[in-house]
């Protein structure tokens, strides 16, 4: 038999199926021709809608928007457009009235956060009262959710006219108060970013420091490697090729001091890196404790919390007044003695036992987790309190 | 334990000082404790617990004989009157000479003196509850040991500690451990002297500041040893362990004690001495009948200088009369015992003084001696 006959029928079949695809799924296909539809209306991302120009055979565009609209064109467009001046928004349906100084470049992919970061740079620079100047916690997260309420409003266009009288109104009347704050916010922001920029100039310094020093390390190594060679093989001492060990004395002392030298360096940096990042978060995180010094001062210093004790503080200065007692006992003496000899504080022996001493000096588990001596001393002497008063005799 | 106070009475007894306006102090936490609840006596209620517990022990020692008077071969030979049962003070005699074996068995599982002092506390306490006549000594000796090491945390398996322990099998060894348990009525918990004294040791460097170190470590190293003596005496159900400590103390350097005493508790001596002056015959050990009248008084006010002199006193009494029964004093109240807790076999003995000796009676003979012999532990 022929191979063509064979394949006959089969091929047959195919061409069958694919004649009846497209008919069973229409309703795919209508589905299919809309999104062509959508694709058609909203232009890609990289394609300029008005001038219809593609990121892709012009690379430099640069896409621009005002904040009036939020439509994007390509920077061209705007200067084609706009340059006789005031004109409208050349997106069809858009009536706003378009000023070329106006626009800016796209930040974010979505317009929506575009805008709303917009809005919230302009409102905050209105409402921009800082976290001190309110004596009540309660009374800033109110202001704040002000602030909030106002930005979704211009975000998502409720009650538009309301809100914006209420922003030119709350203006008017602490214009002088903001503007002292915008000042204050913009010196603050300069200070932080000197302070930055000092910073990273220092960790530069020291990352170079640090490559020098490690490479003065091994200097050194290589250097004491030749001299053991040369102790070790007579005969190489002789050889003028190879380094005697006087001149390799000579730079191994040269290379210890330089990067003696260089390691104080690097340790000045580093001290002033880290004085210079607390100073940083000191002025960061200062907000929460001035607003503490502004409001309740006193109240706060009334109420300072005790370390919670089931025995009502009992245990907890058992130790204190034991001090206490012991320095008033010492006194005494010292009235007696006429010359001190004594002085309280954590640092000094409290009591004369240079056994457990030893033992808390030489053993790391008896200082596990912060225990101290003293807290054996205390538990020890309320052991010898354990009972004292109760005289089972009587008592029984 | 019918024998043993009602603890519900003793909880009632406990000053309410659990509002949050009054501060506990550290002897309200003892009175709550059970050491004090369950286990402190006055001198002549201790005395009375042991006679009722020896009454108790007499009654088994009669049953004893009834049941083996019911063999026929007894019933002719047995004299009444023969076997006696052993008085309160030889109860306490032969558990005081077992108690003195648990030191020594303690140290060869190297157990620190806290433990082997909670061994010896458990098996004294025990037999406040229960006669010597009811359970032999030598029965609960090591359980008592074994029991104390798991309380105080030193742990040892019950088969390397029965490995050495001659004669005895985990089993033999677990077999009263819930008796003993419950005797104890649970409370494991023993506040030795010796924590006390160390305080006491830190204490005198606080009111005797420029005291001679070496003097007071020797005073201190002295104490321990009164104490370990003590442990097997009565002063732990009659004094708090501060009190037994500075009585050790006391015993170890007089006069450095006493000026501590005076400095520490001086400042009520003159309060107090217009009320209590000194007398001796009241200093006795027996006349505090009419101190516990005000006992309700004595709970709030502090201890005195002329208190603690007294406490002292009793203790230091009883520091030099400390209870060393001999071997053949022992021996003698144990053959006693032997008899009581097993009557027939006087029959026995007396037919072996007679002259037939006897495979059967040569062999109890032995096992009599060998549970007498003071090295076999």
């Amino acid at each position: 038999m022929p191979p063509s006959r064979l394949k006959g029928p089969s091929l047959r079949f195919k061409n069958k199926t694919r004649e009846f695809a497209p008919i069973e799924d229409e309703s795919e296909a209508k589905e299919l021709l809309k999104n062509s539809d959508l694709m058609a209306q909203e232009p890609s991302k990289d394609m300029c809608p008005i001038c219809k120009t593609d990121r892709y055979l012009s690379p430099s565009m640069i896409f621009k928007i005002n904040p009036e609209c939020y439509h994007k064109m390509c920077e061209s467009c705007v200067d084609r457009i706009f340059a006789l001046g005031l004109t409208q928004c050349p997106y069809p349906g858009c009536n706003k009235i378009l000023r070329k100084n106006k626009f800016k470049k796209q930040v974010f992919d979505d317009l929506e956060i575009e805008k709303e970061v917009d809005t919230r740079k302009k409102i905050m620079e209105i409402y921009n009262k800082p976290e001190e100047a309110f004596a009540e916690l309660q009374a800033y997260n109110a202001y704040l959710e002000e602030i909030e309420s106002i930005i979704f409003n211009f975000i998502n266009s409720v009650d538009l006219d309301e809100t914006q009288e209420k922003v030119t109104k709350y203006q008017q009347e602490n214009e002088q108060v903001i503007h002292k704050q915008n000042m204050i916010n913009t010196s603050n922001v300069m200070k932080f970013n000197d302070n930055m920029k000092f910073l990273n100039d220092l960790k530069v310094q020291k990352q170079k420091l640090q490559k020098q020093i490690s490479e003065d390390e091994l200097n050194l190594i290589k250097l004491t490697q030749m001299e053991i060679l040369n102790d070790m093989d007579d005969q190489a001492a002789h050889n003028a090729s190879i380094l005697d060990n006087v001149t390799i004395a000579k730079s191994k002392e040269s290379v210890i001091k330089r990067s003696s030298a260089r390691k104080r360096k690097l340790e000045e940096i580093s001290n002033a890196i880290t004085h210079s990042a607390t100073n940083l978060s000191g002025t960061s995180g200062s907000g929460n404790n001035k607003r503490k010094l502004a409001g309740k001062q006193e109240e706060e210093e009334e109420e300072e919390l005790a370390p919670f004790t089931p025995f009502v503080g009992d245990r907890y200065d058992n130790f204190i007044s034991v001090q206490r007692e012991f320095k008033s006992m010492r006194t005494l003496q010292d009235e007696e003695n006429s010359g001190s000899r004594f002085v309280i504080d954590d640092e000094t022996e409290l009591f004369y036992d240079p056994v457990m001493y030893g033992l808390f000096e030489s053993k790391k588990e008896f200082r596990a987790s912060g225990y101290k001596i003293n807290n054996f001393f205390n538990k020890a002497l309320m052991d010898c309190n354990f009972g004292l008063n109760c005289i089972i005799s009587v008592e029984k | 334990m019918t024998k043993t106070p009602d603890p519900e009475i003793k909880v009632t007894k406990v000053p309410k000082t659990t509002s949050t306006s009054v501060r506990i102090s550290a002897d309200d936490l003892y009175r709550q404790s059970t050491q004090f609840r369950y286990w402190s006596y006055r001198k002549q209620d201790l005395d009375k617990l042991r006679v009722q517990i020896n009454d108790v022990g007499a009654e088994m020692t009669a049953q004893n004989i009834a049941n083996a008077l019911k063999s026929e071969e007894f019933k002719e030979q047995y004299v009444p009157g023969s076997i006696e049962p052993l008085t309160p003070d030889e109860e306490n005699a032969i558990v005081t000479f077992y108690a003195r074996k648990i030191p020594n068995t303690g140290q060869f599982f190297q157990m620190n003196s806290q433990i082997k002092a909670t061994g010896i506390a458990f098996f004294r306490r025990f037999y406040l509850v229960n006669s010597v006549m009811e359970f032999h000594p030598k029965l609960i000796l090591h359980t008592c040991l074994y029991l104390a090491s798991k309380s105080e945390n030193h742990f040892i398996s019950i088969n390397s500690y029965s490995k050495r322990i001659p004669k005895s099998t985990p089993e033999s060894l677990l077999r009263f451990e819930f008796d003993i348990t419950t005797a104890l009525q649970f409370s494991l918990m023993c506040h030795h002297p010796y924590k006390a004294m160390y305080g006491f040791y830190l204490d005198i460097q606080t009111y005797i500041s420029d005291v001679d170190h070496d003097r007071l470590n020797k005073c201190y190293d002295k104490g321990k040893g009164f104490i370990n003596e003590l442990l097997f005496s009565d002063t732990q159900f009659l004094f708090s362990p501060p009190h037994i400590a500075l009585s050790c103390l006391w015993e170890a350097d007089n006069e450095l004690i006493s000026r501590y005493l005076k400095r520490r508790f001086g400042g009520n001596e003159k309060k107090t001495k217009t009320t209590a002056p000194e007398n001796d015959k009241e200093d006795e050990v027996n006349g505090e009948k009419d101190e516990a009248a005000e006992s309700e008084a004595a709970k709030v006010r502090e201890v005195t200088f002329d208190d603690m002199r007294r406490i002292i006193k009793q203790c230091s009494t009883i520091i030099k009369r400390a209870l060393n029964p001999t071997i053949t004093d022992a021996r003698a109240i144990d053959k006693k015992l032997h008899y009581c807790m097993h009557p027939e076999k006087t029959l026995k003995r007396k037919r072996e003084d007679t002259g037939t000796p006897d495979p059967a009676n040569v062999k109890a003979k032995m096992e009599s001696t060998q549970a007498q012999d003071p090295n076999q532990v």
